[in-house]
């Protein structure tokens, strides 16, 4: 079989080959790497400028993007013209070969309106290096001393576009004035004018302003009518025949003008105008990388050709539209309007935003309290609302008990009428009956008879389900009251009432009712308390006494066993009872009364009988005004 | 038997109860004399005096049960008639059977009580005339020498003085 040579050995040298290629290659890229291409910018004016930026930039990501090889940038700024004056020019010139002596550039780059510097110094300027411009006016090239034989790109100065942009947005305007210096090549846009606007000679007066100082034209702009359309071409001369930048000119005249103006030139935009149909150097950029890639790569300058890459495009400045009133929405679609004011949103987008967040949870979180404080506060008339029907049904409990000696409350009075009535009758019968004696009786017929009623009126009252009616009260009438009202169920248990009511108490602010019941309640279970004693030992005080500051003391004091102590902490719960079938009920609901009321209940006790006492407090004169409760009670 | 002379004595912590009961009882022609506890009644009222008791049953301090332990200590024959504002049966019963003449609610009809009353101080006059016959003949009987006790022994035995 043949010998195939084993794979191990191919693999080897396959890769071992590719290695030396590879290596082979990066040495060169080394050796080249050891020197970069140096490309030195050229601008006209100030590199500051942030036109002047822009195209710089622009310039080097093209030529860096576009060139396989790693480039050196150098940007110099010839302010000459404005600064000094064109004889200075070969001295800055020569300031420049000598800076860049030691390590001459590969390729210069113009930008802009560099012709008349390259023409004069072409010779002297590294003759053998190659040099492209960018970003040259158009029609520049057709200048008699325009510089031959060097390639780039131009830009086209689109003077009908930007006068048709203009009375788009400017319909109503009925002039068109252009502005042009004096300079030769200033001089040419009249020609130029009358062709460009040659189909709109009817819609419009056009108007060629030339042969006036910068100061004459300040003013011509000031006093143009807002109506007017401004079209600042180009002043490189004015009729004093000073020298200026044109684009320095147009700045000066917006400043002043009281018509909007427009431009051709693209830095132009931005710097006062309103717009106009001028070249995206944007798109320069390819076009410039590639001339310099092929320049760099050797190709001869002579062969490559100087061309505008792009068609101009209608900008507009947002900011001159706001100045001058002008509706965005008239400009055409595919207008780009820059220099829009970032709305509040796109600048503070995320302080707004934060500040947005924290307000919605801020408000989220108060509206979730006040709903809080709504449902507590709907708890809390429920819960006074059920506290008023449990003391309700206490006092229906209490008056059950009570029915008894209520019974015999109103027996004896009825019986005492009866008496009297027979009585009354008798003594008519006779033949001279005693009036003043009847006359007595009818009187006390009366009395008693008032007598019943009050305590069938204190009855109604009490079985009441009434809402809570907050008064200022004489605690002592409350008291006797009560104790009307027990009479028979003291009389029937046996019990001495005795009184000890201070003269002269402050009125109290409180519910009658449920303070007489809390009160009722002390009296009944007094008495109750006290029914497992000999009956003569069985006395009941009812005491009443001012407490300073601001309230009145309440304390129903009887003659029993006493309360033990363990059970006093416990007394005002609800559902303690110490009675066999109690519910316990009526003191913990005195004491939700009395605390409602804003006073204190507690007991004492010894061991010849108890004292409980509760305090109310004293009413102020801002207490008048009733405050009627919207419960049951 | 003359009941002139006999007084009504009532008892009734109830002002007003109290003045309506002399107002009636005087009317009709009885002499009144009221008090308004037990414990001043017993204080004042003379033992001896001819006239029955009416009284109210719960009073504060001593009350109507406690006034008939009293005069029961006492062995006074005095009749009490209870006139209540409430009452129930046992209370009634109790009463009764602690020799109460009359068990009355205050919702009586006034002529009813004014008969019991009539009744009771009958039963207090014919209750002392027979303590006074009775007295007279103890008195009599005390008289007699021992022989003329011997003869009346065998005259009640025999009842014949053949």
């Amino acid at each position: 079989m043949p010998i195939r040579p084993p794979f191990i050995l191919t693999l080897g040298s396959v890769l071992v080959s590719f290695a030396t290629l590879m290596c082979s290659g990066s040495v060169a890229h080394a050796l080249e790497e050891a020197e970069p291409k140096r490309v030195l910018l050229l601008h006209r004016s100030d590199l500051l400028l942030p036109a002047t930026i822009e195209q710089d930039q622009i310039t080097r990501k093209a030529i860096a993007t576009a060139v396989p090889h790693r480039v050196e940038f150098h940007s110099e700024g010839f302010d000459i013209v404005r600064l000094s004056g064109p004889a200075d020019g070969a001295e800055l010139l020569s300031l420049l070969l000598k800076k860049h002596a030691a390590r001459p550039p590969h390729l210069i780059v113009a930008h802009g309106p560099m012709q008349d510097v390259i023409a004069q110094n072409r010779a002297r300027l590294w003759p053998g290096t190659p040099l492209m411009f960018a970003g040259i006016a158009e029609d520049r090239v057709e200048d008699p001393g325009f510089p031959r034989g060097i390639p780039g790109t131009t830009i086209r100065l689109d003077l009908r576009g930007t006068a048709e942009l203009a009375m788009t947005m400017q319909p109503r305007a009925r002039r068109l004035v252009i502005i042009a210096g004096n300079s030769e090549y200033d001089l040419k846009w009249r020609q130029r004018a009358v062709v460009a606007l040659q189909p709109y000679r009817h819609r419009i007066v056009v108007e060629f302003v030339t042969d006036r100082t910068v100061e004459e034209l300040e003013q011509f702009v000031a006093s143009l009518s807002r109506d007017t359309i401004l079209i600042f071409t180009t002043l490189y001369r004015d009729a004093a025949n000073r020298v200026y930048v044109s684009r320095e000119v147009a700045q000066r005249l917006t400043a002043v003008s009281s018509a909007p103006m427009y431009t051709l030139y693209p830095s132009q935009v931005g710097l006062g105008a309103v717009g106009g149909s001028v070249q995206d150097w944007n798109a320069q950029g390819d076009a410039i990388g590639d001339i310099a890639r092929r320049l760099l790569a050797g190709e001869r300058p002579e062969s490559l050709a100087l061309f505008t890459p792009s068609p101009p495009v209608c900008k507009l400045d947002w900011r001159q539209l706001q100045r001058w009133g002008i509706a965005e929405n008239r400009a055409p679609k595919s207008c780009q309007i820059l220099f829009r004011a970032p709305t509040f949103w796109s600048q503070y987008r995320t302080e707004a935003s934060f500040i947005g967040l924290v307000v919605l949870i801020l408000s989220a979180l108060v509206v979730a309290l006040l709903m809080e404080r709504r449902s507590r506060q709907r708890a809390e008339v429920e819960a006074e609302r059920q506290r008023g029907e449990l003391a309700h049904a206490s006092r229906l409990t209490t008056i059950g008990a009570l029915s008894a000696s209520i019974a015999h409350e109103i027996n004896q009075p009825l019986f005492a009428i009866l008496s009297n009535v027979v009585a009354a009758e008798v003594l008519l019968k006779s033949d001279h009956p005693r009036l003043a004696e009847i006359s007595q009786i009818l009187g006390d017929i009366r009395r008693d008879d008032e007598r019943a009623s009050e305590v069938i009126a204190k009855l109604r009252e009490l079985l009441q389900r009434r809402p809570v009616k907050m008064r200022s009260l004489q605690t002592n009438e409350i008291v006797n009251s009560i104790l009307r009202f027990v009479a028979g169920a003291s009389r029937l248990h046996g019990v001495v009432i005795t009184t000890e009511l201070s003269d002269a108490l402050p009125p109290i602010q409180g519910d009658h009712v449920q303070l007489e019941q809390v009160v009722l309640n002390l009296v009944m279970n007094a008495i109750e308390a006290m029914a497992d004693i000999a009956a003569e030992r069985r006395h009941l005080t009812v005491r009443t006494v001012e407490m300073p500051p601001g309230s009145v003391e309440i304390s129903v004091r009887d003659s029993g066993a006493g309360i033990p102590e363990v059970i006093i902490p416990k007394l005002f719960d609800a559902f303690f009872s110490t009675k066999r079938d109690g519910m316990g009920l009526g003191l913990s609901i005195a004491r939700s009364i009395v605390t409602a009321h804003g006073g204190r209940i507690w007991a004492q006790s010894r061991t010849d009988g108890a004292t409980v006492c509760f305090t109310i407090p004293v009413s102020h004169a801002d207490d008048e005004t009733q405050r009627d409760a919207e419960i049951a009670a | 038997m003359d009941k002139r002379g006999s007084t009504v004595f009532v008892i009734d912590d109830d002002e007003s109860v109290l003045g309506a009961l002399r107002r009636l009882l005087e009317a009709h022609d009885m002499t009144v004399r009221t008090w308004s506890s037990t414990q001043s009644f017993l204080d004042e009222h003379d033992p001896s005096e001819p006239g029955c008791v009416l009284t109210d049953l719960a009073m504060p301090g001593m009350n109507g049960f406690d006034l008939q332990e009293a005069l029961a200590h006492v062995d006074s024959q005095r009749p009490v008639i209870f006139l209540t504002g409430h009452g129930d049966i046992p209370a009634s019963v109790r009463a009764m059977k602690a020799g109460a003449v009359g068990f009355l609610q205050k919702t009586v009809r006034p002529e009813l009580l004014l008969d019991e009353i009539r009744a009771a101080l009958e039963k207090d006059a014919a209750a002392r005339e027979s303590g006074r016959h009775l007295a007279a003949l103890t008195t009599r009987l005390r008289s007699l020498t021992p022989r003329e006790l011997d003869v009346l022994e065998l005259i009640v035995a025999g009842m014949m003085t053949k």
